[in-house]
């Protein structure tokens, strides 16, 4: 008797698994088809909300530890500048990278100023991807608002952040430019040598930035801005900063380790940039 | 049991694909779905973990926007549910160190089975680095979250489940 209970049971969990990866499978394949496109819709209207209220908790529950957190940082930084004013009064060399790094940065607030002719869509970063393998945000917009696949992603600031991936009509992915397959082309603002910045996330870093010519000038702390090249970007958009330039005898070609400008991971909203290739 | 889970399930899901990113911005993060999924199925039965698989990947899918095909992580998580219900044997009679390996090895076998659908949409993928910055970090994040999410498991199922087990 036992045994004949235990066998049904058995029975009724395989005729249940095979029922569930069959629905499953029907799902994929009606999501791959866009078929569920009404359903996602009706189901996106209830969670977003829910999602963007998690959101809110979680920044603020994140600037409250960060609060807490700063206060011995604070002290930490009040130290350590100390150190820094004591050395900038001795070493001159130090005051010239300053101000290059100060002129940068008033080109770069000119430069966003100086936009009008970028128009994009304002939309709110709902979440991220739950498996944790790619560097990817949700955002609360798609193609209902006119927001294509490939279109350049800005934080509220200016500066790049990363491209559409995927689009459905209330919902859309951003491929954050640290992702392995984020490829941009870009120029160094200074001396407008052109390379592409690559995603380094899953490897560890953050940023590359590859096909540099061997000859080229480019140095720590250069800016780099969308070159506009193939058109899929528009131009002169910052996007990364570069930290360390790698050349040896051998190469052809330099490379640079690059910093992001924005800390991707704690942006609240993004302008998605909906006149794409503009220059 | 089901109905409990449901909002365990949504809660968690939430975490992961709201909170989670936006709370650890590195790679090394727990998987709250796939925990709760290996300690329903240890706690409880493989025909639970099933439901708990399915409705906790439909709501992964749903909360994680359109990054992949709605059903993807219900799939992987239905498939998981079947592998972890092998610790259910328990040759060892040993209740501490089973449940650790199960999670341990179920959330391995989801992130390989996610590089595997992220290929297939034509998404390039790095296996090592993975590996060895998601996988592998997330499992034993998982490993360590365990005793706690069996117990809790154990507690709820005595008074609102059905204690069936499917012996292997």
């Amino acid at each position: 008797m036992k045994q004949k209970e235990r066998s049904l049971s058995w029975t009724r969990t395989l005729y249940l698994l095979v029922a569930l990866v069959l629905v499953s499978l029907a799902l994929i394949l009606l999501s791959q088809g866009k078929q569920l496109g009404p359903v996602e819709g009706a189901v996106n209207a209830v969670v977003t909300p829910v999602q963007q209220f998690a959101r809110d908790v979680t920044t603020g529950i994140g600037s409250w530890i960060d609060a807490l957190s700063r206060a011995h940082e604070l002290e930490d930084e009040n130290r350590r500048l100390r150190g820094v004013v004591e050395a900038l009064t001795t070493e001159n060399a130090s005051k010239e990278a300053a101000i290059r790094e100060n002129e940068q940065l008033r080109q770069a607030l000119k430069f966003q100023t100086d936009r009008p002719d970028i128009t994009g869509v304002l939309a709110n970063n709902i979440g991220g991807d739950p498996s944790s393998q790619r560097e990817i945000l949700t955002i609360d917009r798609g193609s209902a608002y006119g927001i294509k696949q490939g279109m350049a992603v800005l934080s509220p600031g200016g500066v790049m952040v990363g491209t559409i991936d995927e689009v459905k009509q209330d919902r859309a992915t951003v491929l954050l430019i640290t992702d392995q397959e984020s490829r941009v082309p870009v120029t160094t603002q200074r001396t407008q040598t052109p390379g592409i910045l690559e995603g380094m996330w899953q490897h560890g870093s953050a940023l590359r930035v590859t096909h540099i010519p061997r000859d080229a000038d480019v140095a720590k702390d250069d800016l780099l801005l969308t070159s506009g090249l193939g058109g899929t970007f528009p131009r002169g958009i910052i996007i990364a900063q570069v930290d360390v330039v790698h050349q040896d005898d051998v190469q052809t070609e330099k490379s640079a380790e690059a910093l992001p400008l924005v800390e991707t991971y704690s942006l609240e909203s993004v302008l998605v940039v909906t006149n794409e290739g503009t220059p | 049991m089901v109905y409990v889970g449901a909002i365990i399930l949504f809660l968690a899901a939430l975490v992961q694909s709201v909170v989670l990113p936006q709370a650890v911005p590195i790679s090394a993060r727990p998987h709250f779905v796939v925990l709760l999924v290996v300690a329903v199925c240890l706690a409880e039965s493989l025909y639970e973990a099933v439901i708990w698989g399915f409705v906790g990947g439909l709501m992964l899918d749903l909360l994680s926007g359109p990054a992949f095909p709605i059903g993807t992580n219900a799939l992987i998580l239905v498939l998981l549910a079947l592998l972890a219900s092998m610790g259910q044997a328990d040759p060892f009679h040993n209740l501490l160190l089973v449940p650790l390996v199960t999670v341990f090895t179920a959330t391995v076998f989801y992130h390989v089975l996610m590089m595997g659908v992220s290929l297939a949409l034509g998404h390039s993928v790095a296996l090592l680095d993975n590996m060895l910055r998601v996988a592998l970090p997330g499992a034993i994040l998982n490993a360590i979250l365990m005793p706690v999410a069996y117990s809790a498991m154990l507690w709820l199922s005595e008074r609102v489940g059905r204690r069936v087990r499917v012996e292997w």
